[in-house]
Protein backbone atom coordinates (compact mmCIF):
# COMPACT_ATOMS: atom_id res chain seq x y z
CA UNK A 1 0.00 0.00 0.00
CA UNK A 2 2.52 2.50 0.82
CA UNK A 3 4.18 1.66 -2.36
CA UNK A 4 1.11 2.64 -3.84
CA UNK A 5 0.90 5.96 -2.53
CA UNK A 6 4.38 6.93 -3.20
CA UNK A 7 3.72 6.17 -7.01
CA UNK A 8 0.93 8.09 -7.07
CA UNK A 9 2.57 10.77 -5.18
CA UNK A 10 5.45 10.98 -7.74
CA UNK A 11 2.67 10.91 -10.73
CA UNK A 12 0.58 13.32 -9.29
CA UNK A 13 3.82 15.99 -8.71
CA UNK A 14 5.56 15.09 -12.21
CA UNK A 15 2.04 15.80 -14.20
CA UNK A 16 3.03 19.30 -15.76
CA UNK A 17 1.12 21.78 -14.07
CA UNK A 18 0.78 24.93 -16.60
CA UNK A 19 4.03 24.89 -18.67
CA UNK A 20 3.78 24.20 -22.57
CA UNK A 21 6.41 21.90 -24.30
CA UNK A 22 8.63 24.38 -24.90
CA UNK A 23 7.28 27.32 -23.18
CA UNK A 24 7.89 27.53 -19.57
CA UNK A 25 5.03 29.76 -18.62
CA UNK A 26 1.84 28.83 -20.16
CA UNK A 27 0.21 26.18 -21.82
CA UNK A 28 -2.25 25.68 -24.59
CA UNK A 29 -5.80 25.49 -23.32
CA UNK A 30 -4.71 28.46 -20.65
CA UNK A 31 -6.22 31.70 -20.46
CA UNK A 32 -4.57 33.83 -22.11
CA UNK A 33 -2.76 36.44 -19.72
CA UNK A 34 -3.75 39.96 -19.71
CA UNK A 35 -2.61 43.08 -20.95
CA UNK A 36 -3.53 46.67 -21.05
CA UNK A 37 -2.16 49.95 -22.16
CA UNK A 38 0.61 49.28 -24.39
CA UNK A 39 1.83 52.55 -26.11
CA UNK A 40 1.66 51.30 -29.90
CA UNK A 41 1.49 52.71 -33.45
CA UNK A 42 -1.20 51.96 -35.92
CA UNK A 43 -1.23 53.00 -39.68
CA UNK A 44 1.07 55.95 -38.48
CA UNK A 45 -0.89 56.87 -35.35
CA UNK A 46 -0.07 56.55 -31.71
CA UNK A 47 -2.43 54.00 -29.95
CA UNK A 48 -2.40 51.74 -27.08
CA UNK A 49 -2.88 48.01 -27.37
CA UNK A 50 -5.57 46.32 -24.37
CA UNK A 51 -6.63 43.20 -25.00
CA UNK A 52 -10.45 43.65 -23.82
CA UNK A 53 -10.59 46.07 -26.38
CA UNK A 54 -9.59 43.57 -29.18
CA UNK A 55 -13.42 43.04 -30.41
CA UNK A 56 -11.99 40.22 -33.27
CA UNK A 57 -13.15 36.68 -32.61
CA UNK A 58 -9.15 35.51 -32.83
CA UNK A 59 -6.24 37.45 -31.90
CA UNK A 60 -2.70 36.55 -32.90
CA UNK A 61 -0.08 38.14 -30.50
CA UNK A 62 3.39 38.25 -31.80
CA UNK A 63 6.40 39.24 -29.91
CA UNK A 64 9.12 41.26 -32.37
CA UNK A 65 12.29 43.01 -32.02
CA UNK A 66 13.91 44.59 -35.01
CA UNK A 67 17.28 43.91 -34.76
CA UNK A 68 16.73 40.47 -35.30
CA UNK A 69 17.24 39.18 -38.64
CA UNK A 70 14.53 36.14 -37.80
CA UNK A 71 11.91 39.15 -37.20
CA UNK A 72 13.35 40.74 -40.18
CA UNK A 73 12.40 37.82 -41.96
CA UNK A 74 9.00 37.43 -41.34
CA UNK A 75 8.06 40.88 -41.69
CA UNK A 76 6.52 40.29 -45.40
CA UNK A 77 4.46 37.58 -44.24
CA UNK A 78 3.25 39.11 -41.42
CA UNK A 79 1.62 42.01 -43.86
CA UNK A 80 0.33 39.06 -46.48
CA UNK A 81 -1.33 37.41 -43.01
CA UNK A 82 -3.19 40.56 -42.94
CA UNK A 83 -4.32 40.77 -46.12
CA UNK A 84 -5.06 37.27 -46.12
CA UNK A 85 -8.07 37.86 -43.16
CA UNK A 86 -8.99 41.28 -44.86
CA UNK A 87 -13.00 40.95 -44.13
CA UNK A 88 -12.02 37.84 -41.40
CA UNK A 89 -12.69 38.14 -37.31
CA UNK A 90 -9.05 38.17 -36.76
CA UNK A 91 -6.46 41.21 -35.40
CA UNK A 92 -2.80 40.58 -35.49
CA UNK A 93 -0.98 42.40 -32.60
CA UNK A 94 2.76 42.62 -32.69
CA UNK A 95 4.50 43.69 -29.24
CA UNK A 96 8.22 44.18 -28.59
CA UNK A 97 9.28 44.08 -25.07
CA UNK A 98 13.02 44.01 -25.77
CA UNK A 99 15.61 46.49 -24.84
CA UNK A 100 18.06 47.17 -27.85
CA UNK A 101 17.42 50.45 -28.57
CA UNK A 102 16.44 49.12 -32.17
CA UNK A 103 13.38 47.47 -30.98
CA UNK A 104 11.55 50.46 -29.14
CA UNK A 105 8.80 52.52 -29.74
CA UNK A 106 10.68 55.41 -31.62
CA UNK A 107 12.22 52.88 -33.97
CA UNK A 108 9.19 50.61 -34.57
CA UNK A 109 7.37 53.78 -35.50
CA UNK A 110 10.53 54.20 -37.86
CA UNK A 111 9.95 50.41 -39.19
CA UNK A 112 6.56 50.69 -39.40
CA UNK A 113 6.85 53.98 -41.87
CA UNK A 114 9.18 52.31 -44.12
CA UNK A 115 7.51 48.73 -43.86
CA UNK A 116 4.36 49.70 -44.84
CA UNK A 117 3.31 47.10 -41.37
CA UNK A 118 -0.06 46.69 -41.41
CA UNK A 119 -0.83 45.27 -37.80
CA UNK A 120 -0.63 47.63 -34.77
CA UNK A 121 3.17 47.36 -33.07
CA UNK A 122 3.22 48.39 -29.51
CA UNK A 123 6.12 48.80 -27.26
CA UNK A 124 6.07 46.96 -23.67
CA UNK A 125 8.84 48.90 -21.53
CA UNK A 126 7.84 46.84 -18.24
CA UNK A 127 8.06 43.65 -20.40
CA UNK A 128 5.58 42.59 -18.12
CA UNK A 129 3.14 40.67 -21.67
CA UNK A 130 6.40 38.90 -22.75
CA UNK A 131 7.11 37.74 -19.17
CA UNK A 132 4.07 36.64 -18.50
CA UNK A 133 3.69 34.57 -21.91
CA UNK A 134 6.68 33.29 -21.34
CA UNK A 135 7.88 34.33 -24.44
CA UNK A 136 11.20 34.00 -24.88
CA UNK A 137 12.21 34.61 -28.50
CA UNK A 138 11.43 36.48 -31.71
CA UNK A 139 9.53 36.00 -33.43
CA UNK A 140 6.77 34.38 -31.48
CA UNK A 141 3.55 34.07 -31.77
CA UNK A 142 0.34 33.10 -30.04
CA UNK A 143 -3.00 32.41 -31.34
CA UNK A 144 -6.08 33.15 -29.06
CA UNK A 145 -9.56 32.43 -29.53
CA UNK A 146 -13.01 34.09 -28.83
CA UNK A 147 -12.80 33.24 -24.82
CA UNK A 148 -9.00 34.14 -25.26
CA UNK A 149 -8.26 30.93 -24.44
CA UNK A 150 -4.42 30.06 -26.05
CA UNK A 151 -5.40 27.59 -28.66
CA UNK A 152 -1.86 27.86 -30.12
CA UNK A 153 2.05 28.78 -29.42
CA UNK A 154 5.45 29.08 -31.49
CA UNK A 155 6.21 29.58 -34.90
CA UNK A 156 4.65 30.60 -37.84
CA UNK A 157 6.80 28.93 -40.02
CA UNK A 158 9.10 26.17 -39.33
CA UNK A 159 12.20 28.33 -40.77
CA UNK A 160 11.18 31.88 -40.52
CA UNK A 161 14.61 32.84 -42.82
CA UNK A 162 13.61 30.33 -45.69
CA UNK A 163 9.93 30.25 -46.44
CA UNK A 164 9.05 27.73 -49.22
CA UNK A 165 5.82 27.79 -51.05
CA UNK A 166 4.59 24.69 -49.30
CA UNK A 167 5.69 24.95 -45.93
CA UNK A 168 2.80 25.38 -43.39
CA UNK A 169 1.65 28.71 -42.00
CA UNK A 170 1.10 26.99 -38.75
CA UNK A 171 -0.84 29.98 -37.54
CA UNK A 172 -2.78 30.63 -40.39
CA UNK A 173 -3.94 26.43 -39.33
CA UNK A 174 -4.65 27.44 -36.08
CA UNK A 175 -6.85 30.84 -37.10
CA UNK A 176 -9.02 28.91 -39.60
CA UNK A 177 -9.88 26.33 -37.38
CA UNK A 178 -10.68 28.39 -35.03
CA UNK A 179 -12.91 30.92 -37.29
CA UNK A 180 -14.18 27.25 -38.30
CA UNK A 181 -14.94 26.34 -35.12
CA UNK A 182 -12.82 23.40 -35.09
CA UNK A 183 -9.97 22.21 -33.20
CA UNK A 184 -6.23 23.49 -33.78
CA UNK A 185 -4.44 20.43 -34.86
CA UNK A 186 -0.78 21.46 -34.39
CA UNK A 187 -1.12 23.17 -30.90
CA UNK A 188 2.65 24.39 -30.25
CA UNK A 189 5.83 24.38 -32.28
CA UNK A 190 9.06 25.54 -31.37
CA UNK A 191 9.42 29.04 -32.39
CA UNK A 192 12.86 29.76 -33.60
CA UNK A 193 14.24 33.74 -33.77
CA UNK A 194 17.08 35.73 -31.28
CA UNK A 195 16.15 35.35 -27.60
CA UNK A 196 14.75 37.98 -25.22
CA UNK A 197 16.51 39.19 -22.52
CA UNK A 198 14.52 40.04 -19.26
CA UNK A 199 15.91 42.03 -16.91
CA UNK A 200 16.34 40.76 -13.58
CA UNK A 201 13.92 40.82 -10.55
CA UNK B 1 3.02 32.14 -12.22
CA UNK B 2 4.86 28.93 -12.81
CA UNK B 3 5.92 28.24 -9.74
CA UNK B 4 2.71 29.88 -7.95
CA UNK B 5 0.26 26.96 -10.10
CA UNK B 6 2.62 24.31 -8.81
CA UNK B 7 2.60 25.41 -5.43
CA UNK B 8 -1.38 25.80 -5.58
CA UNK B 9 -1.37 22.41 -6.92
CA UNK B 10 0.32 21.03 -4.24
CA UNK B 11 -1.41 22.84 -1.79
CA UNK B 12 -4.59 21.68 -3.29
CA UNK B 13 -3.38 18.12 -3.26
CA UNK B 14 -1.71 17.75 0.06
CA UNK B 15 -4.86 16.87 1.94
CA UNK B 16 -5.89 14.24 -0.70
CA UNK B 17 -2.21 12.80 -0.31
CA UNK B 18 -2.41 12.99 3.73
CA UNK B 19 -6.07 11.05 3.46
CA UNK B 20 -4.62 8.74 1.43
CA UNK B 21 -1.17 8.07 3.81
CA UNK B 22 -3.75 8.20 6.49
CA UNK B 23 -5.26 5.22 5.33
CA UNK B 24 -2.58 3.85 4.15
CA UNK B 25 -0.32 4.13 7.13
CA UNK B 26 -1.77 5.81 10.22
CA UNK B 27 1.79 5.96 11.64
CA UNK B 28 2.70 6.75 8.01
CA UNK B 29 5.28 9.83 8.98
CA UNK B 30 7.88 9.56 6.60
CA UNK B 31 6.54 11.52 3.89
CA UNK B 32 9.13 10.99 0.64
CA UNK B 33 10.14 14.70 -0.43
CA UNK B 34 8.41 15.55 -3.55
CA UNK B 35 10.96 15.00 -6.75
CA UNK B 36 11.22 18.88 -6.73
CA UNK B 37 12.74 18.59 -3.84
CA UNK B 38 15.29 16.25 -4.68
CA UNK B 39 16.06 18.03 -7.60
CA UNK B 40 16.47 21.25 -7.04
CA UNK B 41 19.80 21.36 -5.55
CA UNK B 42 21.68 21.25 -9.04
CA UNK B 43 18.76 23.52 -10.76
CA UNK B 44 21.50 26.37 -11.26
CA UNK B 45 20.30 28.31 -14.71
CA UNK B 46 16.34 27.25 -13.98
CA UNK B 47 16.32 23.21 -15.63
CA UNK B 48 18.53 21.33 -15.73
CA UNK B 49 16.69 18.41 -17.03
CA UNK B 50 18.97 15.52 -18.45
CA UNK B 51 19.68 16.33 -21.90
CA UNK B 52 18.13 12.62 -23.06
CA UNK B 53 14.70 14.01 -22.47
CA UNK B 54 14.57 16.39 -25.74
CA UNK B 55 17.90 15.45 -27.10
CA UNK B 56 16.96 12.82 -30.22
CA UNK B 57 20.47 11.08 -29.34
CA UNK B 58 20.75 8.06 -29.68
CA UNK B 59 21.37 6.75 -33.29
CA UNK B 60 23.99 9.37 -33.98
CA UNK B 61 25.41 9.50 -30.85
CA UNK B 62 26.86 5.55 -31.22
CA UNK B 63 29.34 7.64 -33.80
CA UNK B 64 32.31 5.42 -33.78
CA UNK B 65 35.43 7.34 -31.98
CA UNK B 66 36.57 10.36 -34.03
CA UNK B 67 39.23 10.15 -36.00
CA UNK B 68 42.37 11.23 -33.82
CA UNK B 69 43.16 13.39 -36.48
CA UNK B 70 40.73 16.70 -36.08
CA UNK B 71 41.64 16.76 -32.57
CA UNK B 72 40.20 20.08 -32.61
CA UNK B 73 43.36 21.43 -30.55
CA UNK B 74 44.75 24.91 -30.39
CA UNK B 75 46.56 24.38 -33.87
CA UNK B 76 48.12 27.63 -34.26
CA UNK B 77 45.09 30.00 -34.02
CA UNK B 78 46.81 32.98 -35.47
CA UNK B 79 45.36 34.80 -32.37
CA UNK B 80 44.89 38.18 -32.26
CA UNK B 81 45.46 39.59 -36.37
CA UNK B 82 45.79 43.07 -36.39
CA UNK B 83 44.22 43.13 -39.65
CA UNK B 84 40.55 42.88 -39.87
CA UNK B 85 39.29 39.66 -40.60
CA UNK B 86 41.03 39.09 -43.93
CA UNK B 87 37.66 37.48 -45.44
CA UNK B 88 38.64 33.96 -47.16
CA UNK B 89 36.90 33.52 -50.54
CA UNK B 90 33.57 32.44 -49.30
CA UNK B 91 34.21 28.78 -48.53
CA UNK B 92 32.19 26.01 -50.64
CA UNK B 93 29.46 26.26 -48.29
CA UNK B 94 29.86 23.43 -45.84
CA UNK B 95 27.51 21.64 -47.08
CA UNK B 96 25.53 18.72 -45.29
CA UNK B 97 28.90 16.47 -45.75
CA UNK B 98 29.08 15.99 -42.11
CA UNK B 99 29.85 12.06 -43.11
CA UNK B 100 32.14 10.46 -40.49
CA UNK B 101 35.09 10.28 -43.08
CA UNK B 102 35.45 13.63 -44.73
CA UNK B 103 36.12 16.61 -42.08
CA UNK B 104 32.70 18.92 -42.63
CA UNK B 105 34.73 21.80 -43.39
CA UNK B 106 38.32 23.14 -45.11
CA UNK B 107 41.14 22.97 -42.76
CA UNK B 108 41.65 26.79 -42.66
CA UNK B 109 38.06 27.63 -41.81
CA UNK B 110 38.59 29.26 -38.74
CA UNK B 111 34.91 28.64 -37.59
CA UNK B 112 34.32 25.08 -38.79
CA UNK B 113 30.86 23.62 -38.72
CA UNK B 114 29.83 20.68 -36.45
CA UNK B 115 27.03 18.67 -35.20
CA UNK B 116 25.53 18.08 -31.84
CA UNK B 117 26.41 14.83 -32.06
CA UNK B 118 30.00 15.60 -33.60
CA UNK B 119 30.81 18.32 -31.13
CA UNK B 120 29.88 15.66 -27.66
CA UNK B 121 32.11 13.54 -29.95
CA UNK B 122 35.05 16.18 -30.10
CA UNK B 123 34.65 16.92 -26.29
CA UNK B 124 34.71 13.29 -25.49
CA UNK B 125 37.71 12.97 -27.62
CA UNK B 126 39.38 15.80 -25.84
CA UNK B 127 41.05 15.62 -22.01
CA UNK B 128 39.76 18.72 -21.44
CA UNK B 129 38.50 17.63 -17.47
CA UNK B 130 35.09 20.45 -18.07
CA UNK B 131 34.22 22.06 -21.20
CA UNK B 132 32.36 24.69 -21.18
CA UNK B 133 30.21 24.96 -24.56
CA UNK B 134 28.64 28.69 -25.15
CA UNK B 135 26.28 28.84 -28.12
CA UNK B 136 25.79 32.42 -29.43
CA UNK B 137 25.59 33.98 -32.36
CA UNK B 138 26.46 37.29 -34.41
CA UNK B 139 22.10 38.15 -34.23
CA UNK B 140 22.38 37.57 -30.30
CA UNK B 141 22.62 40.50 -28.51
CA UNK B 142 23.10 39.05 -25.10
CA UNK B 143 25.25 36.47 -26.84
CA UNK B 144 27.89 39.15 -27.81
CA UNK B 145 27.43 41.32 -24.85
CA UNK B 146 28.72 37.96 -22.86
CA UNK B 147 31.41 37.04 -24.84
CA UNK B 148 33.81 38.26 -22.93
CA UNK B 149 33.31 36.69 -20.34
CA UNK B 150 33.50 33.22 -21.71
CA UNK B 151 37.30 34.71 -22.81
CA UNK B 152 37.53 35.73 -19.09
CA UNK B 153 36.52 32.13 -17.71
CA UNK B 154 38.78 30.20 -20.41
CA UNK B 155 41.56 32.04 -19.59
CA UNK B 156 40.94 32.31 -15.35
CA UNK B 157 40.25 28.52 -15.14
CA UNK B 158 42.09 26.96 -18.49
CA UNK B 159 45.03 25.86 -15.18
CA UNK B 160 42.43 23.50 -13.41
CA UNK B 161 41.04 21.43 -16.64
CA UNK B 162 38.92 24.09 -18.44
CA UNK B 163 38.64 24.01 -21.99
CA UNK B 164 35.80 26.56 -23.69
CA UNK B 165 34.24 26.31 -26.93
CA UNK B 166 32.37 28.72 -28.34
CA UNK B 167 29.71 27.49 -30.73
CA UNK B 168 28.26 30.14 -33.39
CA UNK B 169 24.78 29.84 -33.95
CA UNK B 170 25.12 31.62 -37.16
CA UNK B 171 23.46 29.98 -40.54
CA UNK B 172 23.13 26.78 -40.38
CA UNK B 173 22.78 24.59 -43.48
CA UNK B 174 19.68 25.78 -44.44
CA UNK B 175 19.50 29.07 -46.22
CA UNK B 176 21.81 29.53 -48.74
CA UNK B 177 21.70 33.29 -49.66
CA UNK B 178 22.34 34.61 -46.04
CA UNK B 179 24.81 31.64 -44.84
CA UNK B 180 27.55 33.63 -45.75
CA UNK B 181 26.72 36.94 -44.80
CA UNK B 182 25.96 35.63 -41.30
CA UNK B 183 29.36 33.34 -41.14
CA UNK B 184 31.09 36.47 -42.22
CA UNK B 185 29.73 38.76 -39.54
CA UNK B 186 30.11 36.14 -36.97
CA UNK B 187 33.83 35.65 -38.02
CA UNK B 188 34.03 39.87 -38.33
CA UNK B 189 33.07 40.09 -34.32
CA UNK B 190 35.37 37.13 -33.36
CA UNK B 191 38.11 39.07 -35.35
CA UNK B 192 37.55 41.91 -32.63
CA UNK B 193 38.49 39.84 -29.93
CA UNK B 194 41.60 37.73 -28.70
CA UNK B 195 39.52 34.41 -28.72
CA UNK B 196 42.54 32.23 -28.73
CA UNK B 197 41.94 30.75 -25.48
CA UNK B 198 38.41 29.80 -26.89
CA UNK B 199 38.01 27.29 -29.67
CA UNK B 200 35.77 28.63 -32.15
CA UNK B 201 33.24 26.08 -33.57
CA UNK B 202 29.85 26.77 -35.62
CA UNK B 203 26.20 24.30 -35.96
CA UNK B 204 26.34 22.56 -38.64
CA UNK B 205 22.49 22.02 -38.93
CA UNK B 206 19.57 23.28 -39.19
CA UNK B 207 18.68 25.88 -36.95
CA UNK B 208 15.75 24.16 -35.34
CA UNK B 209 17.77 21.23 -35.28
CA UNK B 210 20.18 22.19 -33.45
CA UNK B 211 17.71 24.07 -30.60
CA UNK B 212 16.48 20.80 -30.12
CA UNK B 213 19.53 18.79 -30.12
CA UNK B 214 20.20 20.96 -26.95
CA UNK B 215 16.74 20.68 -26.08
CA UNK B 216 16.84 24.28 -25.94
CA UNK B 217 14.49 27.00 -26.74
CA UNK B 218 16.72 29.78 -27.69
CA UNK B 219 20.15 31.40 -27.00
CA UNK B 220 22.45 32.13 -25.20
CA UNK B 221 23.01 28.92 -23.83
CA UNK B 222 25.83 27.41 -21.93
CA UNK B 223 26.13 24.00 -21.00
CA UNK B 224 29.48 22.15 -18.88
CA UNK B 225 29.94 18.71 -20.26
CA UNK B 226 32.68 16.51 -18.01
CA UNK B 227 35.53 14.44 -19.70
CA UNK B 228 33.04 12.06 -21.19
CA UNK B 229 30.52 14.50 -22.79
CA UNK B 230 28.32 13.66 -20.01
CA UNK B 231 26.03 17.09 -19.67
CA UNK B 232 26.91 18.54 -16.00
CA UNK B 233 24.88 21.26 -15.89
CA UNK B 234 23.07 24.08 -18.20
CA UNK B 235 22.57 27.95 -18.06
CA UNK B 236 19.36 28.89 -20.27
CA UNK B 237 16.94 31.61 -21.42
CA UNK B 238 14.12 29.88 -21.80
CA UNK B 239 12.15 30.33 -18.49
CA UNK B 240 11.66 34.46 -18.72
CA UNK B 241 11.84 34.40 -14.71
CA UNK B 242 14.76 32.19 -14.38
CA UNK B 243 17.67 33.70 -16.98
CA UNK B 244 20.93 32.96 -16.57
CA UNK B 245 23.90 35.08 -15.80
CA UNK B 246 27.45 34.40 -16.65
CA UNK B 247 28.55 34.90 -13.08
CA UNK B 248 26.47 31.77 -12.12
CA UNK B 249 28.37 30.30 -14.81
CA UNK B 250 31.73 31.10 -13.59
CA UNK B 251 30.00 29.81 -9.56
CA UNK B 252 28.84 26.51 -11.44
CA UNK B 253 32.47 25.94 -13.10
CA UNK B 254 34.73 26.87 -10.05
CA UNK B 255 32.65 24.11 -8.05
CA UNK B 256 32.76 21.46 -10.59
CA UNK B 257 36.71 22.05 -11.50
CA UNK B 258 36.85 21.52 -7.33
CA UNK B 259 38.97 25.32 -7.04
CA UNK B 260 37.84 28.79 -5.07
CA UNK B 261 35.99 31.04 -8.21
CA UNK B 262 38.22 33.32 -9.16
CA UNK B 263 35.60 36.10 -9.69
CA UNK B 264 36.80 37.29 -13.38
CA UNK B 265 33.01 37.74 -14.16
CA UNK B 266 31.12 40.24 -12.71
CA UNK B 267 28.06 39.75 -10.50
CA UNK B 268 24.87 41.05 -12.75
CA UNK B 269 23.79 44.28 -10.63
CA UNK B 270 20.62 45.57 -11.77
Amino acid sequence: MRTFVSAFVALAITVPAVAGEYNKTVNIGQKAPDFSGIPATYMGQDTSITLSDIEEDVVVLVFLGNHCPYVVAIEDHLNDFVDNYEGKSVKLVGVSVNENPADKLPQIKEWVKTKGSKYVYGYDETQEIGRNYGSTKTPEFFVLDKDRVIRYMGAMYKNPLKVEPGDTNYVAEAVDALLAGEEVKIKETPAIGCGVQYRRK
Amino acid sequence: MTRALTLWLRLGLAPALLLLAGCAEPDGTDVEPTPDDVVTPEAVGGDTEPVAETAPEPETRSAPEPEPEPEAEPEAEPAPEPEPAPEPAPEPAPAETASAEAPAVPADDELPAVTFDELLARIDASDAKLTLVDCWASWCEPCKENFPHVIEMAAAYEDAGLHAIALSFDAGTEVEDIDLAQIAEAKAFLAGLDVSKVENLRHGQLLGDSFGAFGITTIPAVFLYDADGKELARFTYDDPDNQFTYDMVEAKVAELLGVDPRGVVEAETE
